[in-house]
């Protein structure tokens, strides 16, 4: 029983997520994307720039062997949790809908953001529940075309939206310009966020809201002690 | 088999913001060209191992449809191959 957490050539923050699930007391494990996970109970993909973002972000990765591995374990229900580039990858193996493209303000953006929970997935995180996260990237901007935008918010598909401080929604607390201010989705047992909970997961690290966030994902991997 | 090369070009949906373009073409305009849209695409050379150049380019189709470009936000088209080896 234990969360794998996928490292691709090029992940760099695969260590910070193992630690963040190991300190909330998940039993985790670092997987070299060549390597099998086939027993894993829950699969983290991790942030960085796999295989240098060429092609697009997250691109290359998505049609790496390691991705058939994770779409046979979400297809049986295995929770999968992709983090800035892991999204990015899941949106690009279609395991996720839309696209991640440049930011609207055309810079990497580095800052805290508050998101709302639009979508219940575990005990403590009720809908309108507002975390405190760091984003980094450059291509965080969600975009889809308007059937599948409607297909989305039709499925509720929308996990986290980025809101002020009250959870309030509005384009001044959007920092990158996403349709429907989307910093996160999930389809099934797939989910995926711009933020970066494992960077919030101890009170060091300047907030914990990321170990609030994680705990609720672990808790339906069932490996939570 | 015979190897074939092809060219293939991958632009962003006309309808789609291009922040590089954007940026490229501020600058256009600040140097006083008389420039009014900029869009980045990329060019990707490929050469495939195939039995005949129709049989080439559904290759390079296939690929670029499911690798080298994004339907959600970008198209695809194989150019021209004038002073590319057939």
């Amino acid at each position: 029983m234990s969360v794998a957490v996928l490292v691709f050539p090029g992940s760099n923050c695969d260590r910070d997520a193992a630690r963040a699930l190991a300190r909330l007391g998940v039993k985790v494990r670092l997987v070299w994307h060549r390597d099998s996970f086939r027993d894993a109970d829950g699969v983290v993909l991790p942030g960085g720039f796999s295989y240098g973002d060429y092609l697009r972000s997250g691109a290359l990765a998505a049609h790496s062997p390691a991705i058939d591995g994770v779409r046979a374990l979400a297809a049986r229900g295995v929770p999968v949790l992709g983090i800035c580039n892991g999204f990015q990858i899941l949106c690009e193996a279609g395991l996720l809908p839309g696209a991640l493209g440049v930011n609207r303000s055309r810079q990497f953006r580095c800052s805290w953001e508050h998101v709302r929970v639009e979508q219940a997935l575990a005990e403590g995180a009720p809908v309108g529940t507002v975390w405190h996260l760091p984003i980094a990237h450059r291509e965080g901007r969600w975009l889809s075309d308007a059937p599948t935008r409607e297909r989305v918010r039709g499925d509720g598909e929308v996990w986290l939206r980025y809101c002020a401080a009250d959870g309030s929604v509005s384009d001044a607390s959007n920092p990158n310009g996403s349709l429907d201010h989307v910093a996160g989705l999930v389809r099934a047992s797939v989910m995926g966020l711009m933020p970066h909970p494992e960077r919030a997961a101890e009170a060091v690290l300047g907030g914990t809201d990321g170990a609030r966030l994680l705990t609720a994902w672990a808790s339906r991997t069932g490996v939570a002690s | 088999m015979a190897q074939f090369k092809r060219v293939v070009a991958v632009d962003l949906k006309p309808a789609l913001l291009d922040p590089e373009g954007e940026a490229i073409l501020g600058v256009l305009q600040h140097l006083g060209f008389p420039v009014t849209d900029v869009r980045v695409g990329k060019r990707i050379q490929v050469t495939v191992s195939a039995e005949g150049p129709e049989a080439a380019d559904r290759a390079v189709a296939a690929l670029a449809e499911r690798v080298l470009a994004n339907p959600v936000m970008e198209t695809f088209q194989l150019q021209p191959t004038e002073g590319v080896p057939r």
